[in-house]
């Protein structure tokens, strides 16, 4: 997949201008509370902030008009190999998090660590096992005997 | 008894192997805990302090500035190596110092950081024992107002920082600034933005959002990498010694950065609220335009490690010159220090000169001290670091993953903060792809609720009148220099788009 330079600005200068705009309409009223006082209220400065998020996101829309015919343009890309690959590294680090509500830290950490590096390709085994179980241990005795800390 | 004898008395009782012991001690736990992300330099402080309460007064404070200088320095192990800041004073070096360690001078660059902290710790400290109490009473001048106004010659950063294209760097600056209004309104104690999460009633913390936004979302920049194949190790070996070296003409082109960014540092440290992690900034940022090469700051470039290395930890010596003088602390770190203080029976403030005064000068030299016991333990083992993270990319990338998860958990012991970490990994991932500068959002993050509370206070102490923010000299002073500054930023960004022109 890939996008212009131009192409990328008119599409984040739409979103941001949204954004603002529903922060300044929708979010703000609804998330902060209408105290009644005078300028500067708890509201103004998020006010002020949705406001020029509106403007700059507006610029960049214009912008992106301006450059779209433009030779030389930067091209944004991904493949479709490195935007999987991407996914599954967070939907990796989603699944620890999970994890470490209802399985104990070495446990979850060893295996999230070894399905991590084997879909990056390592193929040694030692040093999959290695690296997958003396890791987790090291931080384990550090962060419990000598930090003090408690971990998940 | 006169500066010099005392301090001189200082050195001799510093120097004692009984005090020189823990005085290593500090410095290795600051290092060690300033270089895992997520670890701060505060967080070494407080869990050293429990050891103290067995310590003598001068043993535990040495040991506990000890820690906080080597932590801030710690920082930007991690920085260089791999690209994580491990503290949020180390997040202007990542551009430089990783660009440097992707051409293989990863030696020179943590030398370079080594080399800038001592100089900065060393060029305050000067200045605390020097003028310490003439100092704290200029940081008294400093209202709502000035520092309204300073933060606002602090938000023109973000328009220097924006690279080639500035309405990115201000939506980025935007972005920061929002993310920093999080949390309970300071005055009418109500929450902002929280939708419902009682996590966000107390903000968004810094490490968390510089974590994810910064360290994460470059991970995940570097994974595409992996999927296109590349196992070798992350960074490539030295190519010759000058790799390695902190060489005579780095020193050259560094010395007057030193000097402008300590003092940067200093200024920053001796007013109560602001912290290292503003001084890397608003040092690296003055580096980049007084250089003769600004070009190559973001780059790879020995000058912008040197800015932002000697600005923030110039900030440790400065920040006990309003805890000392006023009892006032600079930032976090030195909060915890005055829990220090108090555990050893001793009141920060204008009477400790006069009730405790080898003490205070048994503390001036042991901070001078540190910065050559960092220089050693560094110089000794930061060859182990290099080779750690010359692992392969499909171990030290999940490594550097897990390290950033438990890391930012054991900040406040809540898999809260990893959610968010997460959540800004996303956003970070996503700015980066499309060229926004993440500087620029961690820079307004950082400036917001500092800008924020004192613009309100201000306003509410005038009733609402705004030529408050014009009434003393300071105030005229800092107008006059963010206009200065930014008609040298739009100077310059308007050079560079001739240059691109070809004009």
């Amino acid at each position: 997949m890939s996008l212009t330079e131009s192409k990328t600005e008119r599409i984040l200068g739409a979103v941001f201008t949204v954004i603002g705009l529903a922060l300044y309409f929708i979010i703000i009223p609804w998330q902060i509370k209408d105290v009644g006082a005078e300028f500067p209220t708890p509201r103004s400065f998020p006010n002020l902030l949705a406001w020029l998020l509106v403007i700059l996101g507006a610029a960049l829309f214009i912008s992106g008009m301006k450059h779209r015919n433009a030779a030389d343009q930067k091209v944004y890309s991904i493949t479709k190999t490195e935007a999987k690959l991407v996914l599954i590294t967070l939907l990796l680090m989603v699944l620890y998090v999970i994890s470490l509500y209802f399985v104990p830290y070495i446990p979850a950490t060893v295996v999230v660590l070894a399905l991590m590096i084997f879909i990056y390709g390592q193929r040694s085994p030692v040093k999959l096992a290695a690296a997958s179980v003396a890791v987790p241990v090291i931080i384990y005795l550090a962060f419990t005997y000598i930090l003090k800390f408690n971990m998940p | 008894m006169d500066v010099f004898s005392a301090l001189a008395s200082g050195f001799g009782e510093i120097l004692q192997l009984s005090n020189l012991i823990y005085l290593v001690l500090g410095v290795v736990v600051g290092v060690v805990m300033g270089a895992i992300p997520g670890l701060t330099a505060t967080m070494a402080i407080t869990l050293i302090i429990p050891l103290t309460y067995y310590l003598t007064p001068t043993q535990s404070l040495i040991m506990l500035l000890a820690a906080y200088n080597a932590g801030n320095f710690g920082g930007s192990i991690s920085a260089i190596l791999i690209s994580t800041p491990g503290t949020p004073a180390a997040a202007a070096t990542v551009a430089d110092g990783y660009g440097l360690a992707q051409k293989g001078q990863g030696g020179k660059a943590i030398k370079t950081a080594l080399f800038s902290s001592c100089f900065g710790c060393l060029f305050s400290s000067i200045v605390l024992v020097l003028v310490a109490q003439p100092i704290a009473k200029y940081a008294l001048k400093f209202g709502p107002a000035e520092y309204t106004v300073l933060m606002v010659f602090s938000l023109t950063i973000i328009a220097s920082a924006a690279k080639k294209s500035m309405i990115k760097g201000l939506i980025g600056g935007a972005l920061g600034l929002l993310f920093g209004c999080v949390g309970t309104d300071s005055m009418y104690t109500i929450p902002r933005l929280s939708f419902g999460v009682l996590k966000l009633y107390s903000g968004i913390d810094l490490v968390v959002m510089l974590i994810g936004a910064l360290a994460v979302s470059q991970l995940l920049i570097q994974v595409e990498k992996v999927a296109t194949g590349w196992k070798e190790a992350q960074l490539p070996p030295a190519t010759c010694k000058d790799d390695k070296r902190f060489s005579l003409s780095d020193l050259k082109t560094c010395f007057k950065t030193w000097l402008r960014s300590s003092a940067i540092g200093c200024a920053i440290g001796a007013l109560p609220g602001l912290g290292p992690a503003l001084a890397c900034y608003i040092g690296y940022d003055a580096a980049k335009r007084g250089s003769k090469h600004p070009e190559k700051f973001g780059t790879g470039y020995v000058e912008g490690v040197a800015a932002a290395e000697a600005a923030n930890n110039a900030v440790v010596g400065a920040n006990m010159i309003p805890l000392l003088s006023l009892g006032v602390p600079g930032d976090t770190g030195a909060a915890v220090l005055i829990g220090a203080f108090l555990v050893q029976g001793l009141t920060p403030g204008p009477l400790i000169f006069t009730e405790s005064p080898q003490t205070v000068y048994n503390v001036y030299a042991g901070l001078i001290l540190c910065n050559i016991v960092l220089l050693l333990v560094v110089l000794a083992t930061y060859k182990l670091f290099v080779k750690l993270c010359s692992l392969e990319t499909t171990i030290i990338f999940p490594v550097v993953a897990i390290f950033c998860i438990i890391g930012v958990y054991a900040l406040n012991s809540t898999l809260a903060d990893v959610w968010i970490m997460l959540f800004f990994a996303v956003i970070g991932y996503i700015l980066m792809k499309f060229d926004f500068p993440t500087t620029t959002m961690l820079v307004g993050f950082i400036l917001s609720p500092i800008f924020e509370k004192n613009f309100r206070r201000a306003l509410t102490l005038s009733d609402g009148d705004f030529s408050t923010f014009f009434s003393s000299p300071l105030c005229w002073a800092f107008w006059i220099i963010t206009a200065l500054s930014l008609f040298f930023i739009l100077r310059g960004k308007k050079k560079d788009a001739n240059l691109s022109d070809g004009l």
